[in-house]
């Protein structure tokens, strides 16, 4: 089963995504922080990077993004954020930011499942 | 290329609409200047008795004849000139016509008698006019060059060089000048042409002064509105995150991710799901109003409102098929025009009043929504038969927090920010909404709600938005 890094700051949305998300069978690591996040996920090597926009900075997980992108890291990312597109706020996924996909906060658990599976199931075939 | 342009002006879209507006002005006074020159040929020959020789007549009429050419191409060229500093710009074109007429005006006054013509004070105007639009060196150089070339005119008319074209029938006999009367006209002329572009320019430079403290002020303003409604998002934000949190806790539980739940349990824990709800559309509407406010200029383009309300209806359709809601689009339009706004801005908007008709109109209710056109404006009616609206409340329900007295006893969900929003949004597009209650469709028991909605249909083409482009290279 796909392994899963989730890196955001609130321990208890760390909690949730982690219980959803092991209760459909996938493995999951987690870091609090853009540093440790960025470590276990060049030591894991997961099949999807959970990351959340604002953790000490309001945009470090763009940079985080960015970041991975850059050290050729190119397994699908899902974002976390708490504004959207209901409130006037939209980003493109993969144009400003290179993500492939956003979970506004609070997290529903059913549609968390579903753009989790859509992703992975994209990258395995684009993987093939 | 010469710098004509102070660098302040640089990304100061006022300035160049105020150059570009400038130029227009100036193509259609020329238009009068050239017609009124042929018509001052013509008539004064039999009105005043003034006799113009053959080579008058012939060289007035080229004169008049190039003002005319010269001012077509230049209308022409103007919408085709860049506003790019760097470039050939509106501010060129403004130079090259002052030149261009300073030319033309020494050749009439030279054809109308030099010394003796009753045309030189026209150079006056041009120095008033050259000292609003020019930089400062460039029309003191300009005037330096006019009283040159005008006193060597005079000059060379004086020494037999030039001929003397004066208007005959202006003058009992043929006006002979001694020397002391050349130096004296010439020094005064000089005197009155420099005090002028002196005076002028001041006014000028003053006004402009005046105007870039203005525009400072209304920076800084912009900049203070900016930054509170950038702490204002912040911290709703900060609250937006604890409550997010424990919404998604209690949905871990709920959808029984950790384990089965009591029945009595899951109750309370689906009503404190609920209140955080709440809690999350009164964040999220704040949220809503400082972007507004944030936004400085908003992306407009072809929206087709007639979409948008069937977009909006759609998304509410489960909450008015919950309540057996009958929910009707009329559309009485012959040409479905569209307006020009910000699409989102206006999904808001619409999504917002659609969003209240699902809570505040009662079960077994109806809604009916009626698109009309009315000249320039598109008109939008959303008639209800819902709660309604007490007299007293009416005048209140755009204003921030304002919850009307009765849905306040209703126990509805809502932040009162819904509607100052929506009319935030339409006056944003030049429009306007009123609200009345009760409604066609009303009855004494639920007397239900009419909002009118006029937005008028932008026409692209307006001076502003031929002006306002974004400088090249900038």
């Amino acid at each position: 089963m796909a392994l899963i890094v989730i890196i955001d700051d609130d321990p208890d949305i760390i909690e949730v995504s982690t219980l959803v998300l092991k209760s459909k069978g996938y493995d999951i690591a987690t870091a609090n922080n853009p540093e440790d996040g960025f470590e276990i996920v060049n030591k894991l090597k997961p099949q999807l990077i959970i990351l959340d926009v604002m953790m000490d900075e309001p945009d470090d997980g763009f940079f985080l993004a960015q970041k991975f992108r850059r050290n050729k890291i190119d397994i699908p990312i899902l974002m976390y954020t708490s504004v959207s597109k209901a409130i006037g706020f939209e980003y493109g996924a993969g144009e400003m930011v290179p993500v492939d996909d956003f979970v506004e906060k609070p997290i529903s658990p059913e549609q968390l499942v579903e753009k989790v599976e859509n992703l992975l199931k994209k990258e395995k075939k684009r993987s093939k | 290329m010469i710098l004509l342009v102070p660098k302040w002006a640089y990304n100061y879209d006022e300035f160049w609409i105020t150059i570009r507006r400038r130029n227009l002005w100036f193509i259609k006074l020329r238009y009068v200047a050239a017609v009124t020159l042929i018509l001052f040929l013509i008539i004064s020959q039999y009105l005043l008795n003034l006799e113009f020789d053959h080579v008058q007549v012939q060289a007035i009429s080229i004169i008049a004849l190039s003002l005319f050419t010269y001012n077509i191409t230049i209308h022409i060229v103007r919408p085709k000139v860049s506003i790019n500093p760097d470039k050939f710009n509106a501010m060129h074109l403004s130079l090259i016509q002052m030149v261009l007429d300073l030319t033309a005006l020494l050749l009439l006054v030279y054809y109308t008698g030099t010394i003796d013509s009753p045309i030189y004070v026209f150079f006056i105007f041009h120095m008033v006019i050259g000292s609003l639009i020019l930089p400062g060196v460039l029309i003191y150089t300009i005037c330096g060059i006019v009283i040159v070339m005008y006193s060597l005119f005079i000059f060379l008319q004086q020494v037999d060089i030039f001929r003397s074209h004066y208007i005959a029938g202006l003058y009992d006999q043929i006006p002979q000048h001694n020397l002391n009367y050349v130096i004296m006209f010439v020094l005064m002329f000089a005197a009155m042409m420099i005090v002028t572009v002196i005076l002028a320019n001041r006014i000028a430079s003053n006004l402009l002064k005046r105007e870039g403290e203005l525009r400072e002020t209304l920076d800084k303003i912009q900049e203070i509105e900016t930054a509170k409604q950038k702490y204002i998002m912040g911290v709703v934000h900060e609250i937006k995150t604890p409550i997010a949190a424990v919404k998604s806790l209690i949905d871990l539980i709920v959808q029984k991710f950790i384990g089965p739940v009591s029945a009595e349990v899951e109750e309370k824990l689906l009503r404190a799901k609920g209140r955080c709800e709440e809690a999350l559309d009164l964040i999220n509407d704040v949220l809503r109003i400082s972007r507004l406010k944030l936004l400085q200029s908003t992306e407009k383009q072809r929206v087709f409102l007639i979409d948008l309300i069937n977009q909006a209806i759609l998304e509410r359709q489960e909450a008015f098929n919950a309540k057996n809601i009958e929910v009707e689009v009329i559309d009485y339009r012959e040409k479905k025009k569209p307006v020009f706004g910000d699409k989102d801005l206006l999904y808001l908007a619409i999504s917002n009043l659609i969003s209240n008709e699902a809570k505040y109109v009662n079960e077994n209710g109806h809604v009916k929504i009626e698109i009309s056109e009315h000249k320039e404006l598109v008109c939008i009616k959303i008639i209800d038969d819902g709660i309604g609206i007490p007299w007293k409340d009416i005048d209140k329900v755009f204003e921030q927090f304002y919850r009307a007295s009765n849905i306040k006893k209703q126990k509805t969900e809502g932040s009162g920010l819904g509607l100052s929003i929506v009319k935030e949004i339409i006056d944003h597009h030049d429009g306007e909404i009123k609200v009345e209650s009760p409604s066609p469709i009303g009855n004494a028991e639920s007397p239900g709600t009419l909002f009118i909605i006029h937005i008028p249909f932008m026409k692209e083409d307006t001076e502003k938005t031929e002006t306002v482009t974004l400088l090249d290279g900038l």
